[in-house]
Protein backbone atom coordinates (compact mmCIF):
# COMPACT_ATOMS: atom_id res chain seq x y z
CA UNK A 1 0.00 0.00 0.00
CA UNK A 2 1.21 3.52 -0.63
CA UNK A 3 0.15 6.79 0.63
CA UNK A 4 0.53 10.13 -1.01
CA UNK A 5 -0.34 13.52 0.41
CA UNK A 6 -2.99 15.45 -1.64
CA UNK A 7 -2.71 18.82 -2.86
CA UNK A 8 -5.18 19.49 -0.02
CA UNK A 9 -3.02 19.24 2.41
CA UNK A 10 0.56 20.89 0.54
CA UNK A 11 -1.68 23.96 0.03
CA UNK A 12 -3.19 23.73 3.72
CA UNK A 13 0.75 23.96 4.62
CA UNK A 14 1.42 26.53 2.59
CA UNK A 15 -1.59 28.89 4.00
CA UNK A 16 -0.45 27.98 7.62
CA UNK A 17 2.51 28.26 7.74
CA UNK A 18 3.18 31.23 5.74
CA UNK A 19 0.39 33.31 7.43
CA UNK A 20 2.20 31.72 10.78
CA UNK A 21 5.64 33.15 10.00
CA UNK A 22 4.51 36.09 8.11
CA UNK A 23 2.28 36.97 11.43
CA UNK A 24 5.44 36.44 14.00
CA UNK A 25 7.45 38.43 11.57
CA UNK A 26 5.51 41.21 11.40
CA UNK A 27 3.85 40.92 14.88
CA UNK A 28 0.08 40.69 14.19
CA UNK A 29 -1.52 37.89 15.94
CA UNK A 30 -4.69 38.07 13.42
CA UNK A 31 -2.22 36.41 11.12
CA UNK A 32 -1.12 33.86 13.43
CA UNK A 33 -5.28 33.39 14.39
CA UNK A 34 -5.48 32.74 9.95
CA UNK A 35 -3.25 30.07 10.67
CA UNK A 36 -4.72 28.17 13.12
CA UNK A 37 -7.30 26.68 11.37
CA UNK A 38 -5.12 25.08 8.34
CA UNK A 39 -2.67 23.78 10.88
CA UNK A 40 -5.05 22.33 13.36
CA UNK A 41 -6.51 20.86 9.97
CA UNK A 42 -3.44 19.53 8.73
CA UNK A 43 -2.42 18.28 12.15
CA UNK A 44 -5.75 16.45 12.99
CA UNK A 45 -5.55 15.01 9.51
CA UNK A 46 -2.10 13.40 10.03
CA UNK A 47 -3.19 11.96 13.12
CA UNK A 48 -6.08 10.33 11.90
CA UNK A 49 -4.65 9.14 8.64
CA UNK A 50 -4.86 5.47 9.38
CA UNK A 51 -4.71 2.83 6.58
CA UNK A 52 -7.38 1.30 5.46
CA UNK A 53 -7.78 -2.04 4.44
CA UNK A 54 -10.15 -2.44 1.05
CA UNK A 55 -10.41 -5.65 -0.59
CA UNK A 56 -11.68 -6.15 -3.93
CA UNK A 57 -12.73 -9.24 -6.24
CA UNK A 58 -13.33 -9.09 -9.39
CA UNK A 59 -15.19 -11.60 -11.44
CA UNK A 60 -16.07 -11.71 -15.15
CA UNK A 61 -20.04 -12.97 -15.47
CA UNK A 62 -19.83 -15.20 -18.79
CA UNK A 63 -15.02 -16.24 -19.53
CA UNK A 64 -15.96 -15.92 -23.13
CA UNK A 65 -18.15 -13.57 -25.56
CA UNK A 66 -18.27 -12.48 -28.98
CA UNK A 67 -16.66 -9.29 -31.04
CA UNK A 68 -18.94 -6.80 -29.41
CA UNK A 69 -20.49 -8.47 -26.68
CA UNK A 70 -20.74 -6.41 -23.61
CA UNK A 71 -19.88 -8.41 -20.77
CA UNK A 72 -20.05 -7.52 -16.90
CA UNK A 73 -17.40 -7.39 -14.83
CA UNK A 74 -18.62 -7.96 -10.91
CA UNK A 75 -16.33 -6.06 -8.15
CA UNK A 76 -16.69 -6.69 -4.63
CA UNK A 77 -15.03 -3.84 -2.75
CA UNK A 78 -14.73 -4.32 0.75
CA UNK A 79 -14.05 -1.27 3.40
CA UNK A 80 -14.46 -0.64 6.83
CA UNK A 81 -16.28 2.43 6.86
CA UNK A 82 -18.75 4.43 4.50
CA UNK A 83 -15.97 5.71 1.62
CA UNK A 84 -15.10 6.41 -1.66
CA UNK A 85 -13.13 3.98 -3.52
CA UNK A 86 -11.79 4.28 -6.97
CA UNK A 87 -10.82 0.95 -8.59
CA UNK A 88 -8.84 0.69 -11.61
CA UNK A 89 -8.41 -2.21 -13.87
CA UNK A 90 -5.14 -3.12 -15.70
CA UNK A 91 -7.48 -3.14 -18.86
CA UNK A 92 -6.12 -4.71 -21.90
CA UNK A 93 -6.59 -2.62 -25.11
CA UNK A 94 -9.46 -4.97 -27.03
CA UNK A 95 -11.74 -4.39 -23.86
CA UNK A 96 -13.56 -0.92 -22.55
CA UNK A 97 -15.09 0.54 -19.85
CA UNK A 98 -18.60 1.08 -21.23
CA UNK A 99 -18.79 5.43 -20.34
CA UNK A 100 -22.52 4.95 -18.62
CA UNK A 101 -23.20 2.63 -15.90
CA UNK A 102 -26.49 1.82 -14.42
CA UNK A 103 -25.12 0.74 -10.96
CA UNK A 104 -26.53 3.19 -9.21
CA UNK A 105 -23.22 2.79 -6.18
CA UNK A 106 -21.07 3.96 -9.24
CA UNK A 107 -20.19 7.38 -8.86
CA UNK A 108 -17.75 8.41 -11.84
CA UNK A 109 -16.30 5.97 -14.47
CA UNK A 110 -13.47 6.59 -16.14
CA UNK A 111 -11.37 5.10 -18.79
CA UNK A 112 -9.55 2.07 -16.94
CA UNK A 113 -12.19 1.97 -14.05
CA UNK A 114 -14.69 2.98 -11.87
CA UNK A 115 -15.18 4.91 -8.64
CA UNK A 116 -17.93 3.02 -5.96
CA UNK A 117 -19.46 4.95 -2.83
CA UNK A 118 -19.93 2.75 0.44
CA UNK A 119 -18.47 -0.08 2.39
CA UNK A 120 -19.64 -3.29 1.23
CA UNK A 121 -20.62 -2.54 -2.41
CA UNK A 122 -20.82 -4.87 -5.22
CA UNK A 123 -20.95 -3.32 -8.49
CA UNK A 124 -21.28 -4.44 -11.74
CA UNK A 125 -19.16 -2.97 -14.79
CA UNK A 126 -20.30 -3.17 -18.24
CA UNK A 127 -17.24 -3.55 -20.37
CA UNK A 128 -17.55 -3.94 -24.02
CA UNK A 129 -15.37 -6.30 -26.48
CA UNK A 130 -14.19 -4.11 -29.08
CA UNK A 131 -11.78 -7.23 -30.36
CA UNK A 132 -11.13 -11.01 -30.53
CA UNK A 133 -8.14 -12.28 -28.09
CA UNK A 134 -7.55 -13.76 -24.82
CA UNK A 135 -7.25 -11.13 -22.31
CA UNK A 136 -6.12 -11.09 -18.77
CA UNK A 137 -6.10 -8.38 -16.67
CA UNK A 138 -2.71 -8.38 -14.66
CA UNK A 139 -3.80 -6.03 -11.44
CA UNK A 140 -6.56 -3.92 -9.67
CA UNK A 141 -5.72 -0.72 -7.75
CA UNK A 142 -8.11 0.53 -5.58
CA UNK A 143 -7.33 4.58 -4.39
CA UNK A 144 -8.95 5.83 -1.73
CA UNK A 145 -8.66 8.53 0.62
CA UNK A 146 -7.69 8.54 4.35
CA UNK A 147 -7.17 10.94 7.19
CA UNK A 148 -9.81 14.30 6.33
CA UNK A 149 -9.04 13.86 2.46
CA UNK A 150 -5.23 15.10 2.90
CA UNK A 151 -3.73 11.64 2.07
CA UNK A 152 -4.66 9.24 -0.71
CA UNK A 153 -3.28 5.56 -0.31
CA UNK A 154 -3.23 3.90 -3.37
CA UNK A 155 -3.15 -0.36 -3.58
CA UNK A 156 -2.16 -2.36 -6.26
CA UNK A 157 -3.44 -6.31 -6.08
CA UNK A 158 -2.61 -9.14 -8.66
CA UNK A 159 -5.85 -10.42 -10.08
CA UNK A 160 -6.46 -14.26 -12.07
CA UNK A 161 -8.94 -12.93 -14.41
CA UNK A 162 -9.12 -14.44 -18.06
CA UNK A 163 -11.79 -13.91 -20.84
CA UNK A 164 -12.15 -14.91 -23.90
CA UNK A 165 -13.64 -12.86 -26.98
CA UNK A 166 -13.64 -14.98 -30.01
CA UNK A 167 -13.72 -13.45 -33.29
CA UNK A 168 -17.44 -12.18 -34.97
CA UNK A 169 -17.34 -14.77 -37.80
CA UNK A 170 -19.31 -14.37 -41.20
CA UNK A 171 -21.17 -17.79 -41.55
CA UNK A 172 -20.31 -19.56 -44.74
CA UNK A 173 -23.05 -21.33 -46.42
CA UNK A 174 -20.52 -22.75 -49.48
CA UNK A 175 -17.19 -24.51 -48.90
CA UNK A 176 -13.68 -25.26 -50.44
CA UNK A 177 -14.67 -29.06 -51.96
CA UNK A 178 -11.96 -31.20 -51.81
CA UNK A 179 -10.42 -33.96 -54.08
CA UNK A 180 -10.45 -36.55 -51.91
CA UNK A 181 -12.84 -37.60 -48.74
CA UNK A 182 -12.58 -39.75 -45.67
CA UNK A 183 -14.27 -42.46 -44.34
CA UNK A 184 -16.37 -40.99 -41.93
CA UNK A 185 -19.81 -40.00 -42.81
CA UNK A 186 -20.49 -36.60 -43.60
CA UNK A 187 -22.33 -33.85 -46.14
CA UNK A 188 -20.15 -34.22 -48.38
CA UNK A 189 -20.84 -36.58 -51.70
CA UNK A 190 -17.51 -39.33 -52.63
CA UNK A 191 -16.49 -39.56 -56.00
CA UNK A 192 -16.35 -43.08 -54.76
CA UNK A 193 -19.31 -45.38 -55.40
CA UNK A 194 -21.51 -47.27 -52.25
CA UNK A 195 -24.56 -46.86 -49.91
CA UNK A 196 -25.70 -43.05 -50.61
CA UNK A 197 -28.37 -40.94 -52.11
CA UNK A 198 -26.54 -39.19 -54.78
CA UNK A 199 -27.23 -41.12 -58.26
CA UNK A 200 -23.57 -42.01 -59.41
CA UNK A 201 -23.95 -45.16 -62.29
CA UNK A 202 -25.75 -48.10 -63.63
CA UNK A 203 -24.04 -51.53 -63.56
CA UNK A 204 -25.35 -55.11 -63.99
CA UNK A 205 -26.59 -56.94 -61.23
CA UNK A 206 -24.66 -59.46 -59.23
CA UNK A 207 -24.92 -61.88 -56.55
CA UNK A 208 -25.23 -59.99 -53.35
CA UNK A 209 -26.69 -57.04 -54.49
CA UNK A 210 -29.47 -55.80 -52.75
CA UNK A 211 -33.06 -56.42 -54.41
CA UNK A 212 -34.18 -52.86 -53.50
CA UNK A 213 -31.35 -51.20 -55.78
CA UNK A 214 -32.20 -52.49 -58.78
CA UNK A 215 -33.55 -50.11 -61.32
CA UNK A 216 -36.45 -51.74 -62.72
CA UNK A 217 -36.92 -49.34 -65.54
CA UNK A 218 -33.75 -50.00 -67.19
CA UNK A 219 -33.78 -53.70 -66.53
CA UNK A 220 -37.43 -53.72 -68.29
CA UNK A 221 -35.41 -53.05 -71.23
CA UNK A 222 -34.57 -56.72 -71.65
CA UNK A 223 -30.63 -56.49 -71.25
CA UNK A 224 -30.65 -58.15 -68.19
CA UNK A 225 -30.41 -56.87 -64.47
CA UNK A 226 -29.40 -53.41 -63.63
CA UNK A 227 -28.82 -52.28 -60.41
CA UNK A 228 -28.13 -48.40 -59.40
CA UNK A 229 -24.80 -47.41 -58.21
CA UNK A 230 -24.68 -44.87 -55.27
CA UNK A 231 -22.04 -42.15 -54.27
CA UNK A 232 -21.86 -42.23 -50.40
CA UNK A 233 -21.97 -39.14 -48.11
CA UNK A 234 -18.67 -38.58 -46.39
CA UNK A 235 -16.13 -36.23 -44.24
CA UNK A 236 -13.31 -34.99 -45.53
CA UNK A 237 -10.33 -33.93 -43.41
CA UNK A 238 -9.42 -30.22 -43.54
CA UNK A 239 -6.06 -28.47 -42.39
CA UNK A 240 -6.46 -24.56 -41.70
CA UNK A 241 -2.56 -23.60 -42.13
CA UNK A 242 -3.37 -20.04 -40.53
CA UNK A 243 -0.46 -17.06 -41.31
CA UNK A 244 0.72 -15.61 -38.34
CA UNK A 245 4.21 -14.15 -39.36
CA UNK A 246 3.07 -11.15 -40.43
CA UNK A 247 3.43 -8.63 -38.01
CA UNK A 248 0.62 -7.28 -35.70
CA UNK A 249 0.20 -4.42 -33.13
CA UNK A 250 -1.51 -5.20 -30.46
CA UNK A 251 -4.93 -3.38 -30.77
CA UNK A 252 -4.59 -2.18 -33.67
CA UNK A 253 -6.66 -4.24 -36.58
CA UNK A 254 -4.15 -5.46 -39.42
CA UNK A 255 -3.75 -9.10 -41.48
CA UNK A 256 -3.91 -10.77 -38.02
CA UNK A 257 -7.23 -9.99 -37.74
CA UNK A 258 -8.92 -10.92 -41.04
CA UNK A 259 -6.59 -13.86 -41.03
CA UNK A 260 -7.79 -15.14 -37.56
CA UNK A 261 -11.54 -14.37 -38.84
CA UNK A 262 -11.66 -16.04 -42.07
CA UNK A 263 -9.64 -18.92 -40.14
CA UNK A 264 -12.51 -19.22 -37.66
CA UNK A 265 -15.38 -18.56 -40.26
CA UNK A 266 -14.05 -21.94 -42.70
CA UNK A 267 -13.51 -23.63 -39.05
CA UNK A 268 -16.92 -23.03 -38.44
CA UNK A 269 -18.69 -23.61 -41.49
CA UNK A 270 -16.58 -27.35 -42.26
CA UNK A 271 -17.36 -28.97 -38.79
CA UNK A 272 -20.88 -27.70 -39.05
CA UNK A 273 -20.72 -30.30 -42.03
CA UNK A 274 -18.97 -33.28 -40.16
CA UNK A 275 -15.72 -32.57 -41.63
CA UNK A 276 -12.63 -33.38 -39.11
CA UNK A 277 -10.80 -29.80 -38.74
CA UNK A 278 -7.20 -29.15 -37.74
CA UNK A 279 -4.95 -26.15 -37.45
CA UNK A 280 -1.26 -25.36 -38.13
CA UNK A 281 -0.96 -21.70 -36.81
CA UNK A 282 1.94 -21.00 -38.69
CA UNK A 283 3.81 -18.39 -36.82
CA UNK A 284 6.87 -18.32 -34.26
CA UNK A 285 6.65 -21.21 -32.69
CA UNK A 286 4.72 -22.98 -35.39
CA UNK A 287 1.61 -24.52 -33.40
CA UNK A 288 -1.13 -27.46 -34.39
CA UNK A 289 -3.91 -29.34 -33.40
CA UNK A 290 -4.81 -32.25 -34.98
CA UNK A 291 -7.91 -32.92 -36.80
CA UNK A 292 -11.12 -33.43 -34.72
CA UNK A 293 -15.00 -32.94 -34.62
CA UNK A 294 -17.54 -31.14 -33.01
CA UNK A 295 -17.91 -28.15 -30.89
CA UNK A 296 -14.83 -28.80 -28.40
CA UNK A 297 -12.25 -28.88 -31.85
CA UNK A 298 -14.03 -25.65 -32.61
CA UNK A 299 -12.83 -23.97 -29.28
CA UNK A 300 -10.01 -25.57 -29.30
CA UNK A 301 -9.20 -24.06 -32.72
CA UNK A 302 -10.64 -20.49 -31.68
CA UNK A 303 -8.89 -20.70 -28.06
CA UNK A 304 -5.29 -21.20 -30.18
CA UNK A 305 -6.29 -18.57 -32.75
CA UNK A 306 -6.68 -16.43 -29.45
CA UNK A 307 -2.81 -16.82 -29.04
CA UNK A 308 -1.60 -15.45 -32.06
CA UNK A 309 1.04 -13.21 -31.54
CA UNK A 310 4.78 -13.40 -32.93
CA UNK A 311 7.65 -14.20 -30.78
CA UNK A 312 11.34 -14.83 -32.48
CA UNK A 313 12.78 -17.64 -32.70
CA UNK A 314 16.32 -18.40 -33.35
CA UNK A 315 15.79 -22.10 -35.13
CA UNK A 316 13.16 -22.12 -38.23
CA UNK A 317 12.28 -25.40 -39.31
CA UNK A 318 9.15 -24.73 -41.13
CA UNK A 319 5.94 -26.70 -41.93
CA UNK A 320 8.53 -30.57 -41.47
CA UNK A 321 8.28 -29.46 -37.75
CA UNK A 322 3.99 -30.41 -38.38
CA UNK A 323 3.76 -34.02 -37.31
CA UNK A 324 1.94 -36.41 -39.89
CA UNK A 325 -1.22 -37.21 -37.45
CA UNK A 326 -1.73 -33.28 -37.60
CA UNK A 327 -1.42 -33.47 -41.11
CA UNK A 328 -3.59 -36.66 -42.30
CA UNK A 329 -3.11 -37.63 -45.94
CA UNK A 330 -5.49 -36.58 -48.40
CA UNK A 331 -6.46 -33.57 -46.07
CA UNK A 332 -7.34 -30.36 -47.61
CA UNK A 333 -5.03 -27.88 -46.58
CA UNK A 334 -7.05 -24.18 -46.73
CA UNK A 335 -3.71 -22.02 -46.39
CA UNK A 336 -5.10 -18.34 -44.92
CA UNK A 337 -2.19 -15.93 -45.21
CA UNK A 338 -1.19 -12.46 -46.17
CA UNK A 339 2.02 -13.42 -48.38
CA UNK A 340 4.06 -10.95 -46.90
CA UNK A 341 6.27 -13.69 -45.57
CA UNK A 342 8.18 -15.80 -47.70
CA UNK A 343 8.20 -19.09 -45.26
CA UNK A 344 4.48 -19.10 -45.46
CA UNK A 345 4.47 -18.93 -49.25
CA UNK A 346 7.24 -21.88 -49.53
CA UNK A 347 5.55 -24.27 -46.94
CA UNK A 348 2.35 -23.87 -49.07
CA UNK A 349 4.37 -25.14 -52.14
CA UNK A 350 5.95 -27.75 -50.63
CA UNK A 351 2.56 -29.09 -48.81
CA UNK A 352 1.41 -29.26 -52.45
CA UNK A 353 4.68 -30.48 -53.93
CA UNK A 354 3.94 -33.47 -50.71
CA UNK A 355 0.66 -34.26 -53.12
CA UNK A 356 -1.72 -32.22 -50.52
CA UNK A 357 -5.17 -30.80 -52.04
CA UNK A 358 -4.05 -26.80 -51.37
CA UNK A 359 -5.98 -24.10 -51.39
CA UNK A 360 -5.12 -20.21 -50.40
CA UNK A 361 -7.11 -17.53 -48.79
CA UNK A 362 -5.16 -14.42 -49.50
CA UNK A 363 -5.98 -11.70 -46.90
CA UNK A 364 -5.33 -8.60 -48.43
CA UNK A 365 -2.97 -6.45 -46.57
CA UNK A 366 -2.82 -3.11 -48.91
CA UNK A 367 -5.10 -1.53 -46.94
CA UNK A 368 -3.09 -1.92 -44.13
CA UNK A 369 0.13 -0.37 -45.70
CA UNK A 370 1.16 3.02 -45.55
CA UNK A 371 0.42 5.08 -48.07
CA UNK A 372 3.66 7.34 -49.77
CA UNK A 373 3.52 10.85 -50.98
CA UNK A 374 6.76 10.27 -53.22
CA UNK A 375 7.68 8.32 -56.52
CA UNK A 376 10.07 6.53 -54.95
CA UNK A 377 7.35 5.44 -52.80
CA UNK A 378 5.12 4.87 -55.64
CA UNK A 379 8.00 3.11 -57.34
CA UNK A 380 8.44 0.74 -54.52
CA UNK A 381 4.97 -0.09 -54.14
CA UNK A 382 4.22 -1.10 -57.64
CA UNK A 383 7.26 -3.21 -57.49
CA UNK A 384 5.95 -4.77 -54.80
CA UNK A 385 3.07 -5.33 -56.06
CA UNK A 386 4.27 -7.22 -59.13
CA UNK A 387 5.76 -8.91 -56.57
CA UNK A 388 2.91 -10.43 -55.37
CA UNK A 389 1.05 -11.12 -58.55
CA UNK A 390 4.20 -12.91 -59.78
CA UNK A 391 4.04 -15.26 -56.51
CA UNK A 392 0.66 -15.72 -57.29
CA UNK A 393 1.29 -16.95 -60.88
CA UNK A 394 3.73 -19.56 -59.30
CA UNK A 395 0.58 -20.80 -57.28
CA UNK A 396 -1.29 -21.03 -60.06
CA UNK A 397 1.51 -23.08 -61.71
CA UNK A 398 2.21 -25.43 -59.00
CA UNK A 399 -2.28 -25.88 -59.05
CA UNK A 400 -3.00 -23.94 -56.52
CA UNK A 401 -6.41 -22.07 -56.33
CA UNK A 402 -6.19 -18.62 -54.68
CA UNK A 403 -8.81 -16.50 -53.96
CA UNK A 404 -8.27 -12.67 -52.03
CA UNK A 405 -10.33 -11.43 -49.28
CA UNK A 406 -10.09 -7.89 -48.58
CA UNK A 407 -11.45 -5.92 -45.49
CA UNK A 408 -14.85 -5.42 -45.61
CA UNK A 409 -16.12 -8.19 -47.89
CA UNK A 410 -17.90 -10.92 -47.87
CA UNK A 411 -15.59 -13.91 -47.45
CA UNK A 412 -18.40 -16.07 -48.84
CA UNK A 413 -18.64 -14.06 -52.01
CA UNK A 414 -14.68 -14.73 -51.97
CA UNK A 415 -14.86 -18.50 -51.86
CA UNK A 416 -17.79 -18.58 -54.07
CA UNK A 417 -15.38 -17.33 -57.07
CA UNK A 418 -12.77 -19.97 -56.49
CA UNK A 419 -16.19 -22.23 -56.72
CA UNK A 420 -17.12 -20.98 -59.84
CA UNK A 421 -13.55 -21.33 -61.31
CA UNK A 422 -13.30 -25.11 -60.03
CA UNK A 423 -16.52 -25.81 -61.85
CA UNK A 424 -15.54 -24.38 -65.05
CA UNK A 425 -12.12 -26.29 -64.74
CA UNK A 426 -14.42 -29.64 -63.67
CA UNK A 427 -15.94 -28.99 -67.29
CA UNK A 428 -13.20 -28.26 -69.10
CA UNK B 1 -23.50 16.81 -15.17
CA UNK B 2 -21.07 16.54 -18.31
CA UNK B 3 -17.76 16.35 -16.58
CA UNK B 4 -16.53 19.47 -18.68
CA UNK B 5 -19.07 21.55 -17.59
CA UNK B 6 -18.75 20.99 -14.53
CA UNK B 7 -14.99 21.72 -14.42
CA UNK B 8 -15.83 25.04 -16.23
CA UNK B 9 -17.86 25.86 -13.21
CA UNK B 10 -15.52 25.11 -10.53
CA UNK B 11 -12.99 27.05 -12.38
CA UNK B 12 -14.83 29.86 -12.10
CA UNK B 13 -16.00 29.28 -8.85
CA UNK B 14 -12.35 29.20 -8.08
CA UNK B 15 -11.31 32.48 -10.00
CA UNK B 16 -14.29 34.58 -8.39
CA UNK B 17 -13.09 33.35 -4.76
CA UNK B 18 -9.63 33.95 -5.44
CA UNK B 19 -10.08 37.69 -7.05
CA UNK B 20 -13.03 38.29 -3.96
CA UNK B 21 -10.48 37.43 -1.62
CA UNK B 22 -7.17 38.98 -3.43
CA UNK B 23 -8.79 42.26 -4.64
CA UNK B 24 -11.03 42.76 -1.07
CA UNK B 25 -7.49 42.86 0.72
CA UNK B 26 -5.99 45.10 -2.07
CA UNK B 27 -9.00 47.77 -1.64
CA UNK B 28 -8.22 47.95 1.72
CA UNK B 29 -4.38 48.72 0.39
CA UNK B 30 -3.74 49.77 -3.18
CA UNK B 31 -0.44 48.58 -3.96
CA UNK B 32 -1.48 45.47 -3.53
CA UNK B 33 -2.99 45.32 -6.56
CA UNK B 34 -0.19 44.27 -8.58
CA UNK B 35 -0.10 40.83 -6.77
CA UNK B 36 -3.49 40.52 -6.79
CA UNK B 37 -3.59 40.62 -10.52
CA UNK B 38 -0.49 38.12 -10.01
CA UNK B 39 -2.63 35.72 -7.90
CA UNK B 40 -5.59 35.46 -10.18
CA UNK B 41 -3.62 35.21 -13.42
CA UNK B 42 -1.51 32.49 -11.34
CA UNK B 43 -4.48 30.77 -10.26
CA UNK B 44 -6.12 31.03 -13.37
CA UNK B 45 -3.12 29.11 -15.28
CA UNK B 46 -2.99 26.64 -12.56
CA UNK B 47 -6.54 25.83 -13.04
CA UNK B 48 -6.23 25.60 -16.84
CA UNK B 49 -3.12 23.75 -17.13
CA UNK B 50 -3.95 21.11 -13.88
CA UNK B 51 -0.42 22.72 -12.41
CA UNK B 52 -0.55 21.93 -8.78
CA UNK B 53 2.39 24.15 -8.58
CA UNK B 54 0.56 27.31 -9.86
CA UNK B 55 -2.29 26.50 -7.71
CA UNK B 56 0.28 26.40 -4.45
CA UNK B 57 2.12 29.53 -5.64
CA UNK B 58 -1.23 31.52 -6.09
CA UNK B 59 -2.52 30.91 -2.92
CA UNK B 60 0.75 31.52 -1.19
CA UNK B 61 0.56 34.89 -3.10
CA UNK B 62 -2.86 35.07 -1.56
CA UNK B 63 -1.84 34.67 2.20
CA UNK B 64 1.55 37.25 1.60
CA UNK B 65 -1.06 39.70 0.10
CA UNK B 66 -2.87 39.41 3.73
CA UNK B 67 0.02 39.47 5.61
CA UNK B 68 1.23 42.59 3.66
CA UNK B 69 -2.10 44.21 4.47
CA UNK B 70 -2.23 43.36 7.64
CA UNK B 71 1.56 44.53 8.05
CA UNK B 72 0.81 48.05 6.66
CA UNK B 73 -2.10 48.10 9.36
CA UNK B 74 -5.00 48.44 6.22
CA UNK B 75 -6.92 45.59 7.57
CA UNK B 76 -8.38 45.12 10.88
CA UNK B 77 -8.42 42.03 13.02
CA UNK B 78 -12.28 41.92 12.55
CA UNK B 79 -12.06 40.61 9.09
CA UNK B 80 -9.76 37.43 9.84
CA UNK B 81 -12.73 35.29 10.16
CA UNK B 82 -13.91 35.97 6.94
CA UNK B 83 -10.36 35.99 5.17
CA UNK B 84 -9.79 32.38 6.27
CA UNK B 85 -13.04 31.02 5.26
CA UNK B 86 -12.43 32.52 1.73
CA UNK B 87 -8.75 31.59 1.67
CA UNK B 88 -10.06 28.43 2.80
CA UNK B 89 -12.59 28.09 -0.18
CA UNK B 90 -10.11 29.32 -2.64
CA UNK B 91 -8.19 26.06 -1.78
CA UNK B 92 -11.00 23.12 -1.44
CA UNK B 93 -12.10 25.16 -4.82
CA UNK B 94 -9.11 24.54 -6.94
CA UNK B 95 -8.63 20.87 -5.36
CA UNK B 96 -12.11 20.20 -6.48
CA UNK B 97 -11.44 21.82 -9.95
CA UNK B 98 -8.49 19.33 -10.45
CA UNK B 99 -10.45 16.72 -8.95
CA UNK B 100 -12.33 16.91 -11.53
CA UNK B 101 -10.19 17.36 -14.05
CA UNK B 102 -8.61 14.36 -13.25
CA UNK B 103 -5.45 15.97 -12.42
CA UNK B 104 -5.41 14.47 -8.75
CA UNK B 105 -4.72 11.27 -7.91
CA UNK B 106 -7.60 11.66 -5.23
CA UNK B 107 -11.25 9.77 -6.35
CA UNK B 108 -14.64 12.06 -6.65
CA UNK B 109 -16.66 12.16 -3.37
CA UNK B 110 -20.21 12.87 -4.73
CA UNK B 111 -21.09 16.25 -5.09
CA UNK B 112 -23.58 16.48 -2.14
CA UNK B 113 -21.14 14.99 0.61
CA UNK B 114 -18.26 17.18 -0.40
CA UNK B 115 -20.43 20.27 -0.27
CA UNK B 116 -22.03 19.54 3.42
CA UNK B 117 -17.77 18.88 4.34
CA UNK B 118 -16.94 21.97 3.08
CA UNK B 119 -19.80 24.07 4.79
CA UNK B 120 -19.47 22.51 8.13
CA UNK B 121 -15.43 22.82 7.52
CA UNK B 122 -15.74 26.36 6.54
CA UNK B 123 -17.82 27.07 9.55
CA UNK B 124 -15.16 25.59 11.94
CA UNK B 125 -12.71 27.74 10.41
CA UNK B 126 -14.34 30.76 10.70
CA UNK B 127 -14.94 29.87 14.28
CA UNK B 128 -11.55 29.07 15.35
CA UNK B 129 -9.98 31.91 13.43
CA UNK B 130 -12.46 34.51 14.78
CA UNK B 131 -11.95 33.20 18.28
CA UNK B 132 -8.29 33.43 17.74
CA UNK B 133 -8.33 36.77 16.69
CA UNK B 134 -10.62 37.92 19.67
CA UNK B 135 -8.47 36.23 22.33
CA UNK B 136 -5.56 38.29 20.64
CA UNK B 137 -7.77 41.28 20.84
CA UNK B 138 -6.08 42.70 18.01
CA UNK B 139 -3.13 43.72 19.29
CA UNK B 140 0.67 43.73 18.37
CA UNK B 141 2.86 41.22 19.53
CA UNK B 142 5.54 43.05 21.90
CA UNK B 143 8.96 43.00 21.89
CA UNK B 144 12.01 41.99 19.30
CA UNK B 145 12.81 38.52 21.48
CA UNK B 146 8.87 37.37 21.30
CA UNK B 147 8.80 37.53 17.64
CA UNK B 148 11.86 35.60 17.08
CA UNK B 149 10.55 32.92 19.58
CA UNK B 150 7.71 33.22 17.43
CA UNK B 151 9.16 32.31 14.33
CA UNK B 152 11.23 29.94 15.30
CA UNK B 153 7.70 28.57 17.07
CA UNK B 154 6.44 28.43 13.97
CA UNK B 155 9.83 26.99 12.29
CA UNK B 156 9.19 24.08 14.54
CA UNK B 157 5.43 23.59 14.07
CA UNK B 158 6.56 23.74 9.95
CA UNK B 159 9.49 20.67 10.60
CA UNK B 160 6.91 18.73 12.98
CA UNK B 161 3.93 18.22 10.51
CA UNK B 162 7.25 17.98 7.68
CA UNK B 163 8.04 15.16 9.75
CA UNK B 164 4.83 13.83 10.32
CA UNK B 165 4.06 14.09 6.58
CA UNK B 166 7.64 12.23 5.33
CA UNK B 167 6.40 9.53 7.59
CA UNK B 168 2.79 9.06 5.96
CA UNK B 169 4.50 8.58 2.69
CA UNK B 170 5.31 5.01 2.46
Amino acid sequence: MTTYTSLRLRLYLVVGVISMIGGFAVGNPALVALSAPFLLMSAAGLLLARDMPVTVRATFDNDRAIEGDEIHLVLQVDTERRAVVSVSLDLPTGLSIKPVQEDPAILVVFESGVTVWGSHARVEVTLTCDRWGAYRPGWIQTTSRKGLSLFVQTKRSPVDLELRVYPDVETLRRLFEPVETQLGFGDLVSRRKGDGLEFADLRPFVPGDDFRRVNWRVTASGRGIWTNDRHPERNSDVVLLVDTLAPSRRGVPGVLDLAVKAAAAVAAAHLARHDRVGLISFGEPIRWIEVGMGDVQRYRILDTLMESHVRRQLLWRGVRIVPPHALPPQALVVGITPLLDERSISALSELRGRGFDVRIVEVAPEEFMAGSDSRTGDLARRIWLLEREATRSRFARHGIPLVRWEAGASLQAALASIERRERGARRA
Amino acid sequence: MPRRLAWAMLVATALMLTGGVVFVVAAAAPPLRLIAVVAVVTMAGGLVAGAQWLITVACALTVVEIALAFAAGSISSGWIGALAVGVFLVVESSVATLEVAGNAIAPREPAGHRVLVITSTAGVVWLVASILALIAGGTDLPGTFTRIAGVAAAAAVLATLARLVERRRV
